[in-house]
């Protein structure tokens, strides 16, 4: 399952990105990391925002990246 | 510590001299780690990586501890002694956020402080720290282990390299430096943030919420600056300019001393001074936008827009810079991955109108037109659409590429401190000033000049100035330029937008008489006291302006006196050529800063293009609404 699948407010945890994606390296200095809780803030057009509940960071990506982060 | 709007994307240095100590201190842009993937980062990581530096200023978002720290773990195996700055301190301590400072101090072999960045607070206890090891340098050659004022050793084992295995690891002792020092497992996150995104991220309502914000943007800087602009305008023309002549002609100054001092010093820079109410408030509400964190909301918003024309939604943070200044703005470009995203982007902004531009618009527009914000308002919306055009075909021929993903940050809400937008509006206002002081002062100077020479002309038409004029006024005259002044002035405009009012001060005035020997000197006690009773209605005034719906307009004056100016130029142009002139200086590349800064950041041929194209697109575009404009 990947970050597109979820629904609006539904949490998971982050298990990496499928295939080594070029953004993910910056997404996980952002605070992406595995093993971190997410929730889905929104979604919206062609974006979703999640928050990185560990953190309390806020982070937009588009529904390509979404697509490739997979999570439990 | 982030790369959105109005953060450092250059080096910024400055010296200081503490307790006998030299220190140069090196602002650099923020990182997330140490792999840059934009200009801007790689600024950062390639300095600090070199031997250019003695010790490290790591400031920390208390905020957000943890991610801060994993920067932290991968400055350390640098092998430069490390300062924390524990910052936002006062919004941590309202959380209820505790950081035991000797415990991460022991952990990872650091000093560290807490600071406000907004107050000052905690900065003295910082250099303190910097001094501290700078003694140790400078004893030892290098800060060892061990005792005050030298490196210390950190109880963690740190990972180096930036295998994911390493960032793992890295995450790890992060997570447990949280633990074992902090009690940030324990905050409540602020819902305040997650309430309002509600409303201002709403796909309809955020956007008409937007467009809502920028409309009061301008019209509480309209009507708000309005009345003091013609104070500060009357004072130049009615107080300092009559105070001057009756001075110089009393001890006996050269006429034509007085005349050039009138007319190219308080006539030519005085007039662009006379905007800097104008600019100032822009600038204010441009900086808030900037620091409360709405900026990147507005970027979200515009995303599925910019989408469709082949861009996304990380353009737009320095689409909306360009508003303030086009200079930072193609330096913002930087924080773009993608050198095609750069080059699209860097040709779009100086389409964008600035405050430089605005005050030619605001001059002629109030001039000319009964709803001249409608006008100033029609401007910058062509601005934008002939930057949007631009990167519609660009990135359909010449600038394909594969557009990098959308990512960014929504940092949470923040009542900016107005101490801070204080500071940095007047450092805006203050590069507007020097400006004046500099270029326009110089450029005022050899207009005048030129208007003068050569020796024994009897009018400036005779001038080496109008020679030059009239020679260019053909290419100019199809799109409703015909008088050789006007074409002139757009000469000096290629180096500063503001520099053709300052240039127009000079040209149009210049044919003013000379002061009379003998002539009664003006009672300039009873002037004083004139401006400051109109210093004080132009208080009364601005607020009672901003109250209205719509926007007020200044009133045109008599001739004569000054607002002699405004009626030479009303005798100069019709409103269609007015419009073409203002259409020309909005498209028509932007200043001379922004063509040295297109060519730092884009490479010569790209501005070279650039100016050519904007030059044809300018000209074709005024040539259409003047001819359509007067046939109608």
């Amino acid at each position: 399952m990947t970050i597109l699948d979820l629904d609006d407010n539904s949490e998971a945890v982050f298990r990496g990105a499928r295939d080594y994606h070029h953004t993910y390296g910056k997404l996980r200095s952002m605070g992406l990391q595995k093993g971190t809780r997410i929730r889905v803030k929104r979604i919206q057009g062609r974006n979703i925002i999640l928050n990185i509940l560990d953190l309390g960071v806020e982070l937009v990506i588009d529904k390509d990246l979404a697509g490739v982060m997979e999570v439990s | 510590m982030g790369n959105w709007a109005g953060v450092t994307v250059e080096k910024s240095e400055v010296y200081i001299t503490l307790d006998g100590h030299s220190l140069h201190i090196i602002d650099l842009p923020g990182l997330y780690d140490l792999r840059a993937t934009t200009d801007a980062e790689k600024v950062a990581v390639n300095f600090l990586r070199s031997d250019e530096l003695d010790i490290i200023v790591d400031v920390i978002d208390l905020s957000n501890f943890k991610r801060n720290i994993m920067l932290t773990l991968e400055l350390l195996p640098l092998g430069k002694p490390v300062v924390l700055a524990l910052n936002m301190a006062d919004e941590s301590r309202k959380s209820g956020i505790t950081v035991d400072v000797p415990e991460v101090e022991g952990m990872l072999g650091v000093r560290a402080g807490f600071t406000v960045g907004k107050t000052g607070e905690g900065v003295d206890a910082l250099l303190k720290h910097i001094l501290e090891y700078s003694s140790a340098i400078g004893k030892t050659g290098g800060a060892e282990e061990g005792g005050d004022g030298r490196r210390r050793t950190a109880r963690l084992t740190l990972p180096e390299g930036d295998s994911e295995e390493a960032g793992e690891e890295r995450w790890k002792l992060a997570d447990r430096v949280e633990k074992e020092a902090t009690n940030f497992s324990k905050r409540k996150p602020s819902s305040f943030t997650h309430r309002l995104d509600n409303v201002l991220l709403h796909p309809f309502i955020g956007i008409a919420i937007y467009v809502l914000l920028f409309y009061l943007m301008f019209k509480v800087s309209f009507d708000f600056s309005g009345p003091y602009m013609d104070w500060i305008d009357g004072f130049m023309n009615n107080f300092l300019s009559a105070g001057f002549t009756a001075l110089g002609t009393n001890i006996g100054l050269p006429a034509v001393f007085i005349r050039f001092v009138n007319e190219a010093i308080i006539g030519g820079v005085g007039f662009v001074v006379t905007f800097i109410p104008l600019v100032a408030i822009l600038y204010f509400f441009i900086t808030f936008f900037e620091m409360s964190g709405y900026l990147p909301r507005i970027v979200f918003l515009m995303d599925r827009f910019m989408h469709r024309l082949g861009l996304h939604g990380n353009m737009m943070t320095p689409l909306l810079l360009s508003f303030g200044c086009n200079v930072p703005a193609i330096m913002a470009t930087k924080n773009l991955e993608n050198r095609t995203d750069k080059i699209l982007v860097g040709m779009m902004i100086p389409f964008m109108s600035c405050p430089a531009r605005l005050v030619v618009f605001a001059f002629f527009s109030f001039i000319f037109f009964d709803h001249p914000a409608v006008v100033i308002i029609s401007l910058y919306l062509i601005g934008i659409v002939v930057a949007l055009l631009t990167a519609l075909v660009l990135r359909r021929s010449y600038l394909k590429g594969k557009k990098a993903n959308f990512v960014l940050e929504m940092p949470p809400y923040r009542l900016p401190s107005y101490r801070t937008v204080a500071i940095i509006v007047w450092a805006h206002t203050k590069r507007f000033l020097w400006r004046a002081g500099t270029v326009i002062f110089i450029v005022s100077m050899i207009v005048w000049g030129l208007l003068n020479l050569p020796p024994g002309i009897k009018g400036p038409d005779e001038s080496i100035a109008a020679s030059i004029g009239k020679a260019i006024t053909p290419v100019f005259k199809p799109i409703g330029l015909d008088d050789w002044r006007a074409t002139t002035s757009l000469i000096p405009a290629f180096l500063a937008r503001e520099v053709v009012l300052s240039s127009m001060a000079v040209i149009y005035k210049t044919s003013g008489p000379e002061p009379a020997p003998g002539a009664p000197s003006p009672d300039l006690l009873a002037l004083a006291k004139e401006q400051g009773i109109g210093l004080l209605t132009s208080v009364k005034d601005s607020v009672l302006a901003v109250a209205t719906l719509g926007f007020s307009s200044f009133e045109v004056g008599e001739p004569g006196g000054e607002d002699g100016l405004r009626n030479s130029i009303k005798e100069s142009f019709t409103p269609a050529s007015a419009y073409s002139f203002m259409i020309l200086l909005l498209l028509y590349n932007s200043c001379v800063a922004t063509v040295a800064i297109m060519i730092k950041e884009l490479g010569r041929k790209y501005s070279l293009i650039f100016l050519g194209g904007s030059f044809v697109i300018a000209w074709v575009l005024a040539f259409a609404v003047f001819n359509v404009w007067s046939a109608l």
